[in-house]
């Protein structure tokens, strides 16, 4: 006969010890990337449109960890926290380099259209960095690429 | 015995009433919270910020621009010794090749003892962003 206290006993405390393996490299701040200000390109921004990033929390996962902790209170107390956190925001810019090629990045960094940029990668990631130069920059890099043509 | 579960469960309510959210560290203050100057172009500030948020281990909400000033809102994920924690970065354009950045940052649960204080979310984030500048510009912004 099997006996069902001692399966969930022993299946709660392998769950504890996942949850505890896996959550706690992820109690302190730290740096993931070291991050480097070098431009890849420069170009003026023609067009910019909200997108939504992938999220590295859910619900689900909230809900899964106050679960195993507190039981149905701590289940029912992350499933209220706001959604916001899951719906993490940036722009996608359409950017026009000098040489008339148009190019869509990434980024978290905020630009109006018209602006002149230098688009930074600073890390491994697909999101770059934007940063606004002189307007002047961008344009004579697009005399110099129209007296080009 | 019912008692007794009632009086845990307002108890535990009690607590989780005084949960912090998003909406607590976006409405706060402008100047709440730890802050740093940077004596450098608001512009190579900014991105610096970007970079430096981007390289942490938190959630990056939203990016917004608010009167001038570059407003990052973050949290940070739930963990076995945490709720987690809500955060927000302004990045402020003194004039004169001065930029302010203020930290906020608070835990979901205030009265966790465990978790990533203020002061060390704002000691890693300035301590990248002021690496940052000073490999491109050869500055130390402190």
């Amino acid at each position: 006969m099997i006996d069902l206290t001692q399966v969930f006993t022993k299946t709660l405390w392998i769950v504890i010890g996942v949850v505890v393996f896996v959550g706690c490299s992820n109690v302190d701040v730290k740096q993931t990337s070291t991050p480097v200000l070098s431009a890849m390109f420069s170009g003026m921004i023609e067009g910019r449109s909200k997108v939504i990033l992938e999220p590295n929390e859910s619900r689900a996962n909230r809900v899964a960890v106050g679960f195993a902790f507190v039981g149905p209170v701590g289940a029912v107390a992350t499933a209220v926290t706001e959604d916001g956190f899951s719906e993490p925001g940036a722009y996608r810019y359409n950017i026009r380099q000098g040489t008339g090629e148009q190019k869509a990045v990434v980024s978290r960094s905020v630009v109006e259209i018209g602006r002149c940029v230098e688009v930074i990668s600073p890390d491994a990631s697909d999101l770059d960095v934007l940063m606004v130069i002189a307007s002047d920059r961008c344009a004579q890099v697009d005399t110099t690429a129209r007296a080009l043509k | 015995m019912q008692a007794y579960f009632s009086t845990v469960l307002l108890c535990v309510l009690c607590l989780l009433s005084a949960c912090a959210n998003m909406n607590t560290v976006s409405t706060a203050a402008q100047t709440a919270g730890l802050s740093r100057v940077y004596t450098e172009d608001n512009e190579r500030v900014k991105a610096a910020v970007v970079a430096a948020m981007q390289s942490l281990n938190i959630n990056i909400k939203d990016t917004v621009d608010e009167d001038g000033a570059l407003v990052l809102t973050f949290t940070k994920s739930i963990s076995v010794l945490s709720w987690g924690e809500v955060g927000r970065v302004r990045v402020v354009n003194n004039g004169d090749f001065s930029s302010s950045v203020f930290l906020h940052s608070k835990k979901r649960l205030r009265t966790q003892i465990t978790g990533v204080e203020e002061e060390e979310f704002a000691r890693h984030l300035f301590d990248i962003i002021s690496a940052l500048l000073t490999k491109t510009t050869g500055d130390d912004n402190d």
